[in-house]
């Protein structure tokens, strides 16, 4: 499995998302993918080999293991991180689409003059999060947090909790009777389970939080917007605090420099 | 005995190079002590854990045996005397420790958000310019060296809570070469035999006199910061005095 080709896709998608966003893209590549390689050759490697049954019988070991173990917790957690991370790929399409359409505009525009530098700032613009591309943004954070409750879920489903036991008491066809049958490095694999649910929690909170964070700047956005319209007063105290901020800056630039000078100087 | 030709690897293995590339991005901004430490954690740490920890506990499992033929006896005493592998808690210990310095990272970059925002505002957004702040080094002060310094205070802490759970799960560094087991279904009292006790025992030694190197330096470099600090703070002072003075005596002509 390339996580590196995962990783140069979802980066793509990072210049375009939140704060939030960027941190939850390192929880989910630090936490969690380099945990699911750490353990999954060395701690789950032998989960098949090292199942013993306590019976000669043929067959009973297979027949046990499958019942126990219909999907490995690797494969769940590999699927998992898959589905977390396919959203991100709507909004990647979503920005390629406004992109193309901008580049268009400006090709419609200047016709044959349009220079190379236009379209190349073009590519490396950042988008702002408004308008369709806030839906689309917010649907896929909403995804996200549906993949990743429904992989909890199953995990806590089909193994009747987080725990790994030691024994598990086995009567499946051929087994004779009541079969013991003893799972390899139960400990190890349940401090790795918890591991995981723990990040993947962490990363579902940093989604409702990213959620939030969204749905309150589009109030604030919409709320700034309506008595702009009625009053014309505001308009002109906008472009006065625009001049402020740009003073400010013009300060700013000019006591740094005149500091550096002065530094080299002395 | 015919030679079969080296199976291709197929199972994903822990990228540590790439690791490391992340890691040392933040080595720019770092103090002298900080890169001190990330060749340390480099090479005596992550290397040593790969070339040689992962050999020797390789066949940990496959060559623990217990003096019994009781089926499943060998398994569960296994995970009674080795609930997580050392291997397991020394790579879970390299990443948490090294995880801080992203903080860094991401305060990094921020800050050269910030300013290219503006020197956009200011109308200097040549390639050139934009080119000057991503390879300029950020001097430690202000808020980035509370960052620093809170990152370190994490990575020290990381440090000691592995060694105090290593201490908890394997109290004493030696490993013996013979462990008694009775945990259900071993029938009575087994003895069962741990492979490669003193390379082990070596190892594990090896490892924990890095890991306590590494917490001194953090240590280190946490006195270096607030002594820069405090030598920072009394030069401004010093100097504002000394301004204050020679503006009133120039006020005065």
């Amino acid at each position: 499995m390339s996580w590196g080709t995962l990783y140069t896709q979802l980066g793509g998608v990072n210049k375009h998302s939140t704060s939030l966003g960027k941190i939850w893209l390192s929880v989910l590549f630090i936490f969690r993918v380099t945990i699911l390689v750490l353990a999954a050759e060395s701690v789950w490697g032998d989960e098949q080999s090292d199942f013993t049954c306590n019976t000669q019988q043929p067959g009973c070991k297979n027949v046990c293991y499958d019942h126990f173990f219909p999907v490995s917790h690797i494969r769940l957690w590999c699927l998992q991180l898959i589905f977390v991370s396919t959203p991100a790929l709507l909004v990647a399409m979503h920005v390629a689409y406004r992109k193309r359409g901008e580049k268009k505009d400006i090709i419609a525009s200047q016709g044959e003059r349009s220079k190379t530098n236009d379209l190349e700032s073009l590519k490396k613009k950042r988008l702002h999060i408004t308008g369709p591309l806030w839906w689309t943004y917010t649907c896929s954070l909403f995804f996200r947090l549906v993949f990743e409750a429904g992989f909890m879920y199953a995990l806590y489903y089909v193994y009747n909790g987080f725990q790994m036991p030691r024994l598990v008491k086995c009567e499946q066809w051929p087994c004779p009777n009541k079969v013991d049958c003893f799972i390899s490095r139960p400990t190890e694999k349940t401090v790795f389970t918890i591991f995981m649910v723990a990040s993947s929690a962490t990363c579902m909170v940093l989604n409702v939080a990213e959620l939030v964070y969204l749905i309150i700047k589009a109030l604030m956005r919409c709320s700034a917007k309506s008595p702009a319209r009625n009053h014309v007063n505001v308009h002109s105290d906008y472009s006065t605090r625009e001049a402020y901020m740009h003073n400010k800056t013009n300060e700013m630039l000019l006591s740094s420099s005149s500091d550096s000078s002065s530094s080299r100087a002395t | 005995m015919p030679l079969t030709p080296p199976e291709p690897d197929l199972e994903p293995k822990m990228n540590w190079a790439s690791f490391y590339a992340v890691i040392s991005g933040v080595n720019r901004h770092s103090t002298g002590i900080g890169r001190v430490w990330l060749s340390v954690l480099f090479i005596f740490r992550i290397l040593v854990l790969v070339v040689a920890a992962e050999s020797v506990w390789g066949d940990e499992k496959a060559h623990f045996t217990c003096n019994t033929q009781q089926p499943g006896c060998n398994s569960v005493c296994y995970d009674h005397f080795f609930p997580i592998s050392h291997i397991r808690l020394w790579a879970l210990q390299l990443i948490m420790v090294s995880t801080p310095a992203l903080l860094v990272a991401m305060h990094i970059a921020h800050r050269r958000h910030v300013d290219k925002r503006l020197y956009r505002q200011a109308g200097r957004s040549s390639p050139k310019d934009l080119e000057q702040i991503k390879t300029q080094k950020m001097k430690i002060t202000g808020a980035l060296w509370w960052t620093y310094v809170i990152s370190l205070l994490f990575r020290v802490l990381f440090e000691s809570a592995f060694m105090y759970l290593f201490y908890m799960i394997y109290p004493g560094y030696k490993m013996f070469r013979l462990v008694k087991c009775d945990s259900y279904p071993c029938p009575n009292t087994v003895d069962c035999f741990v492979s490669r006790p003193t390379e082990k025992t070596v190892f594990t030694v090896f490892m924990l006199a890095v890991s306590a190197i590494c917490i001194l330096l953090n240590i280190a470099e946490v006195v270096y910061l607030v002594a820069q600090a405090c030598n920072r703070q009394l030069n401004n002072a010093k100097n504002s005095a000394v301004g204050a003075w020679i503006s009133q005596r120039l006020c005065s002509f």
